[in-house]
């Protein structure tokens, strides 16, 4: 539970981005026999509802009430005394704060007869208590699942999901410059520089994952304590900045030769995902990939398959004479199968 | 297995022996992570985890994609770990395969509704009690990491006060703090800051606000050690404070003060909050012990910064010998702003303990 800046820039921002993207997700809902939608977050969960209002919650839960009209209402359960931020950094008509979310939820669409079937973001991840507190107000109403509708409308990157994307990558590459290998060897000290260093850039969260001794584990872990880094190791940054993740990771050499190595690398890579929408696994042989995109309230999710225009990170893991290469880049691929993936930030 | 996990799992085994339970399933993430971390050891960085824990120890993990997986692995290697795409999916699969067997489920509040027990094809029960009875009081081990962890929030505070210079923005402030406790070894830090004067009605997270002279700087930092969180509170002034800001403070060291006369085994949540909010209503500011301005008069700290039992005057949870609690009468001065005071203590037989050492008064980058 570490973040750090959550503001609304509306030069980043504009309410006219929002709002469209409110239009967009209201022709889904009018297509798909909706009255309303129901958009759950939480710390772990804030993506849909930030994509739709802008709001980051750092804490506890809320829901995202879309009605065919006017801006959406959120529903939360922080105590009032936030209302002012809360106001200065969402962009909803209201903002009602209440333990019971889902008494109120169920008030609030009571209020128009004519609503019956409402659509439910990832209606399975829904706490239990928002969807007994609702049905002890109202049990007539209908849920259904949103989840693919929602993932329909929101896959594709507009210009402002880009810029921030882009933003968010430049932080990561900054700081991750940062664990490159020196003189003496690199101790895991270096991680609070490079959080430090993260945070001073304005970004609202970064989680470190390493790969200390590549000769012995080629797997990323959490560390907390203290280690010196080995001749290969690896680090990834997973950094968002204004709501939007990026995962970036590189591996390193202590040993001499590794620069030229690394200028291999980034060549390799870029071949690898320039045309990952035509062929998922990339033009370089990867051993393993994950791709993750953010298509519902998870920030980065493991996708079975990447979509044009949509922003991804990628992770892969290669293996040549040196050893284990792991490596995570953000990517936005192309507009159509065709069409080239652009790395949003030239690693050096 | 650490030792600290060792504990609780001969604990968490021995209440389900008791209960005659084949299974315990439990559900966290990055947020609320207390019953996952319990039962398994693992707090999730990223989604949301679920933890299937059978009756002789064997243990299932279930998190959000590979990336996850590979954390929970390495954290949690005797686990059987499972990356899934759909947990709920994942999870009642899972279920399925153990046949008929005795299930408790926790917490009920926050559960998937997916996993709610008209989802499921078996009978299953709350174990939210049962799992509460075991958070709320510390083992020695747990003590002994709450003592650790509030003895580095108060270093961090330390830093804090150090870093909290005019012209620095919120966000670079918090960078400072972050960087200190990562490299100190902490895992996790809740923080929310306040600055600025008379106007500011609470703390949030940072944002792009440049200290001044003059602000009363408010901040809870809340580090983890070993999975367990303790907190600090402290009002800092930079500059000289004003008499209004001294006399605005007496309320929060009095009523503090107050909350812990009170503070031993046996007492509820109701006790300590009214002798708080008592002090405030002897003063006429009554008004700002309710819900318009503050959210909790203190809460549990353990393997979740904001565990039970809240501190208000309407929970009457006991708070059992070995509990850990924070007492912070936190709220708006309609006079000065908004001010935080607050401690962690151990509760005792006949008192309480606080393992902390930042002076408890209004603070001030001039002293």
């Amino acid at each position: 539970m570490r973040r750090g800046l959550i503001s609304w820039n509306e030069k980043e921002v504009p309410r006219s981005v929002l709002d469209q993207r409110v239009a967009r997700c209201r022709e889904a809902m009018a297509l798909n026999k909706m009255d309303a939608l129901l958009v759950y977050a939480s710390f772990p969960r804030p993506a849909a509802v930030s994509y739709l209002a802008n709001f980051v919650p750092y804490w506890s839960q809320l829901v995202l009430v879309v009605l065919p009209n006017g801006k959406p209402t959120m529903i939360v359960s922080f105590s009032k005394r936030v209302t002012d931020w809360i106001e200065e950094t969402a962009h909803v008509s209201e903002t009602i704060c209440t333990p019971n979310i889902g008494g109120e939820v169920a008030k609030l669409l009571m209020m128009d007869e004519s609503i019956k079937q409402v659509g439910v973001v990832e209606l399975d991840n829904l706490p239990s208590m928002i969807v007994n507190n609702f049905r002890t107000e109202n049990d007539t109403i209908e849920f259904v699942d949103a989840t693919e509708m929602f993932a329909e409308f929101r896959i594709q990157a507009d210009e402002t999901e880009i810029a921030l994307t882009r933003r968010a990558a430049e932080i990561a590459h900054t700081a991750l410059a940062l664990a490159a290998p020196c003189d003496a060897p690199v101790e895991a000290s270096i991680l609070a520089e490079i959080e430090t260093a993260a945070r001073m850039q304005g970004c609202e969260e970064i989680l470190i994952d390493i790969a200390e001794d590549l000769s012995r584990d080629e797997n990323f872990r959490r560390l907390d304590g203290p280690s010196i880094f080995k001749n290969r190791y690896a680090v990834r940054l997973s950094v968002a900045y204004k709501g939007y993740w990026v995962r970036v990771g590189r591996t390193f050499e202590q040993a001499n030769g590794g620069v030229d190595r690394a200028a291999a690398v980034e060549s390799y890579l870029a071949i690898s995902l320039a045309d990952l929408c035509k062929n998922p696994l990339g033009g370089f042989a990867a051993l393993d990939q994950v791709i993750e995109g953010c298509v519902g309230s998870t920030p980065l999710k493991t996708l079975p398959e990447a979509a044009c225009g949509q922003m991804v990170s990628v992770t892969q893991r290669w293996r040549d004479d040196h050893g284990c290469w792991l490596i995570s880049e953000p990517v936005l691929l192309g507009a159509s199968i065709n069409a080239p993936a652009e790395i949003l930030v030239s690693a050096g | 297995m650490n030792q600290i996990h060792k504990e609780r799992r001969e604990r968490l085994l021995s209440a389900m022996a008791e209960k005659e339970l084949d299974v315990i399933m439990s559900w966290g993430n990055s947020w609320q992570c207390d019953y996952l971390r319990y039962v398994s050891d693992y707090s999730a960085l990223e989604g949301d985890a679920i933890a299937i824990v059978m009756a002789d120890g064997e243990t299932h993990l279930i998190v959000e994609g590979e990336i996850e997986a590979a954390r929970a692995r390495s954290k949690c290697p005797e686990a059987i770990v499972e990356a899934s795409d759909d947990i709920i999916k994942s999870t009642k699969t899972l279920l399925n395969k153990f046949g008929n067997r005795r299930i408790a489920t926790a917490p009920s509040t926050l559960l998937p509704y997916g996993l709610a027990k008209d989802n499921l094809e078996q009978a299953v029960e709350d174990g939210t009690a049962l799992l509460d009875s075991l958070l709320m009081t510390k083992s020695p081990a747990e003590i002994d990491a709450m003592r650790r962890c509030t003895e580095l929030a108060d270093e961090g505070y330390q830093v804090f006060r150090d870093a909290a210079k005019v012209g620095v923005a919120e966000f670079e402030l918090v960078a400072e703090i972050e960087g200190y406790f990562r490299a100190a070894g902490s895992p996790e830090n809740f923080m929310i800051i306040g600055t600025g004067g008379q106007e500011v009605r609470g703390m949030s997270p940072a944002g792009e606000r440049r200290v001044q002279q003059g602000d009363l700087v408010t901040t809870e930092l809340s580090p983890c050690v070993d999975g367990y969180f303790s907190q600090i509170c402290r009002t800092l002034v930079i500059g000289e404070p004003t008499q209004v800001q001294i006399d605005s403070f007496q309320v929060f060291i009095d009523a503090m003060n107050a909350g812990f006369s009170v503070l031993k085994a046996g007492v509820t949540a109701a006790e300590i909050a009214k002798a708080e909010n008592d002090v405030f209503r002897e003063r006429g500011l009554g008004e700002y012990t309710t819900s318009e301005y503050t959210r909790v008069r203190g809460h549990g700290l353990g393997l979740f910064l904001d565990t039970k039992p809240h501190i208000l005057e309407d929970v009457d949870i006991v708070l059992q010998e070995g509990a850990f609690c924070i007492v912070h009468p936190n709220t708006y001065h309609p006079v000065a702003g908004y001010m935080v005071l607050g401690d962690a203590a151990l509760v005792t037989k006949d008192g309480y303990q606080t393992f902390s050492s930042t002076p408890c008064e209004l603070l001030s980058t001039e002293n």
